[in-house]
Parts: C-alpha cells; sequence; structure tokens
C-alpha cells in the first residue's frame, strides 16, 4: 500500500505462512539505484532499474510460471 | 609567441618548416642555387618545431584517482549493529570497524575512480570492487560490482568513529572526542 511519495506499507507472509508488515521509505540513488529502507529494523534492499521482461526470469533465460511480461509460448 | 601557441600554432609551424625545407631540397634536385647556411638553418628550426610537437603529444605522467568530493566526510554504517565506519576525503578512503572489546581496525582502500573503491583482501576473503552511491535522504550506498551484499551509511561526526555504545572508545579509535 502506498503511504506517500516515499513511503510504502508492504503486507507479506513469513515462512511460517503468518503475516507480516513493513513500512519502508524509498530512496532514489546515483546509477539507477532504488533503496528499500526499514527504518525500525534498520535494514533494506537495494534494487538496480531493469526492463519489465526482466521480471521472473531465471539465469537460464527462461521464466518462472505466472511471470507477469513472459513471451507468448507457441 | 610560440611558447604560448597552442598546438595548432605548433602544427602549423612545423608544417611551415617542413614545407620550406622539402621546398630547399627540391631546388637542390633541380640543380637550383641552394644556401647552405639557410638550409642548415630551417633543418634546425625543423628539428625544434618537432621537438615541441613532440612535447604536446607526449603522455603526462598518470595522476592518481581522487573521488568525487560529494562523498567527502564520515559515514557510519545505518544498521547499528555493524560498526563499521568509512572516512572518505580527497586522500582517499579508509574503513574502520570494531568488535565487541577489540581493537579499532583500519583498512585503507585503493581509489580506482571517482565513485570506485577496491576493498583489499583479508581475513581470507578476496579483494572486491565497491561503488559509491548517493541516495536521497543523505545516504551512501556502498555496492560491490556483484551486488552481494550492498550497505548503507549516514553522515556522522569524525569522533563518532570506533565509539562504542556506551561513549567510550575502541583502542586505536582515529579522532576520540577529548575528555572533559
Amino acid at each position: 500500500m502506498v503511504l506517500g511519495p516515499d513511503r510504502i506499507d508492504v503486507l507479506s507472509l513469513d515462512k511460517s505462512g503468518n503475516e507480516t508488515r513493513k513500512v519502508y521509505s524509498l530512496h532514489l540513488a546515483e546509477g539507477d539505484l532504488l533503496l528499500f529502507w526499514d527504518e525500525d529494523e534498520a535494514s533494506g534492499g537495494i534494487y538496480r532499474r531493469v526492463t519489465p521482461s526482466d521480471i521472473c526470469k531465471r539465469a537460464d533465460g527462461t521464466y518462472a510460471e505466472w511471470a507477469p511480461f513472459a513471451p507468448l509460448s507457441r | 609567441m610560440l611558447g604560448e601557441g597552442g598546438i595548432d600554432d605548433r602544427l602549423r609551424l612545423a608544417g611551415h618548416v617542413r614545407g620550406r625545407l622539402l621546398n630547399l631540397v627540391s631546388n637542390k634536385d633541380k640543380g637550383g642555387s641552394v644556401n647552405r647556411a639557410s638550409l642548415h638553418l630551417t633543418r634546425i628550426r625543423y628539428v625544434v618545431a618537432m621537438t615541441l610537437l613532440a612535447g604536446c603529444v607526449t603522455p603526462s605522467k598518470p595522476t592518481k584517482p581522487l573521488l568525487a568530493s560529494r562523498y567527502y566526510g564520515t559515514w557510519r554504517n545505518a544498521v547499528p549493529q555493524w560498526h563499521n565506519w568509512w572516512e572518505i576525503s580527497a586522500a582517499g578512503a579508509i574503513s574502520y570497524t570494531y568488535w565487541q572489546d577489540g581493537d579499532c581496525k583500519v583498512l585503507p582502500m585503493v581509489v580506482l575512480g571517482t565513485y570506485q573503491v577496491k576493498v583489499p583482501p583479508e581475513d581470507g576473503k578476496t579483494g572486491r570492487t565497491v561503488n559509491l552511491r548517493l541516495a536521497e535522504g543523505g545516504i551512501l550506498l556502498l555496492v560491490p560490482d556483484d551486488f552481494s551484499e550492498g550497505a548503507a551509511h549516514r553522515r556522522v561526526d569524525p569522533s563518532d568513529i570506533c565509539m562504542r555504545s556506551d561513549g567510550t572508545y575502541a583502542h586505536g579509535a582515529p579522532h576520540p572526542a577529548k575528555l572533559r
């Protein structure tokens, strides 16, 4: 859920199936990087910009099932 | 004046002198009268001009790479459990770390360019290239080339380096605040 121009609320399930909520602040960085930062736990992730077709693409070039932008199979 | 001219002036002069020299030689081949003193003088001018020209194209002494000034300052890992600081200046980049009651460990980086440093190999770990990236909110990201384990740092005062949570300093801290 979007909380503001640079804040999001992420609801996810942990390995035990429990719901967890985390609020991340977004920080754009040089080199077209994006930092997701969780102020409460002082943790985060660094992402780099890619094309949509990169989503759920495996290292061997194939796509995981339900990948949103995978080319149609013939 | 030659000394104040640019490379274009020097190229023009070299071309002019060379042309004159060839002209004189050509006249000699045709049996024309050649003033030997003039030919000699022209040769000297040619050598001088080429020497000056060579001075323009000789590669200058390589300069030591510098990190961009926007990274200068003292930075601390934003994760409190990670006791790691970076001190960045025109002199280079130095990493400081301490663990529990250990010493303040100093690790100088090798500057590769305006935003890149090489972390030297240590404790069995291989060296790696780390990219410095400024992020919104005054955060400095330290991102390895392979994106394996990035870190986020925030600006702090130099006196923060190797300060323990109880306000005391690890042995070897570079800028301990003076005791009152």
